[in-house]
């Protein structure tokens, strides 16, 4: 596999917490950081969501501008793998039920 | 700069670089998900370390196989990291940008870990460049 794809790349395994079960999704937010590269975040949204370049761009300024961007939304168990990838990459990011 | 950054990963080893917000109560879950992160560093780091001892990098060189391109961008930016937090915490996040070390008043061991900061990105950058 070339190392810089631009698709997802695959997940863990899910991480699912035993207490766990509601309709409402969840969202995977990243939040800005002064350490990493712009070009590493970039980087980092195109292989673990798949983004394009141009997604990837924008959702990188949204964290570097407006100090968090929501990159993803969906189930809870999902939404904790890409947090733990994220966080493999040592990106600071979190996640939270939608209201 | 080997050594400088052998003793940075030495000191990096067992921690992870940043505060892991899980929003999650159940002490236990916290536990597994930072135990498994911190395994998974460490394999990172096992690869960059591979690396920085090869001859190769004793001459100026450094040689990395393009299927340890992420084991290396992740453990530059788990080290710049814990550099930023543990070391250079009293340096401004412009003064770090600007990247003037002339300008900043800083102990030898700082300046060390500076220049590893400066080096690590670099890598990235020509990781990512080539990439």
């Amino acid at each position: 596999m070339p190392p810089f794809q631009n698709s997802a790349i695959d997940l863990p395994e899910t991480k699912s917490s035993p207490k766990t079960s509601t309709a409402k999704p969840y969202s995977v937010i990243v939040l800005n950081d002064p350490v990493n590269l712009m070009s590493y975040v970039i980087l980092i949204f195109q292989k673990v969501f798949g983004f394009s370049k141009t997604k990837a761009t924008k959702h990188m300024f949204e964290v570097h501008e407006l100090g968090k961007s929501t990159v993803w939304t969906g189930h809870k168990e999902l939404a904790e793998s890409y947090l733990y990838t994220l966080q493999q990459w040592h990106l600071n990011a979190i996640i939270e039920q939608n209201e | 700069m080997k050594e400088i950054v052998e003793t940075l990963i030495s000191s990096a080893y067992n921690k992870l670089p940043q505060k892991v917000d899980l929003r999650n109560e159940d002490v236990e879950y916290v536990d597994s998900w930072k135990s498994d992160l911190i395994t998974d560093m460490q394999d990172d780091y096992k690869i960059l370390l591979k690396i920085i001892r090869q001859d190769s990098f004793d001459e100026g060189e450094i040689i990395i196989d393009n299927n340890k391109f992420d084991e290396v961008l992740r453990s530059c930016t788990a080290i710049r990291l814990d550099i930023r937090n543990r070391l250079l915490s009293k340096v401004s996040d412009e003064e770090l940008e600007t990247g003037d070390l002339n300008s900043l008043p800083m102990e030898k061991k700082e300046q060390g870990a500076f220049l590893a900061y400066i080096f690590l990105a670099n890598i990235q950058e020509l990781i990512i460049e080539n990439s």
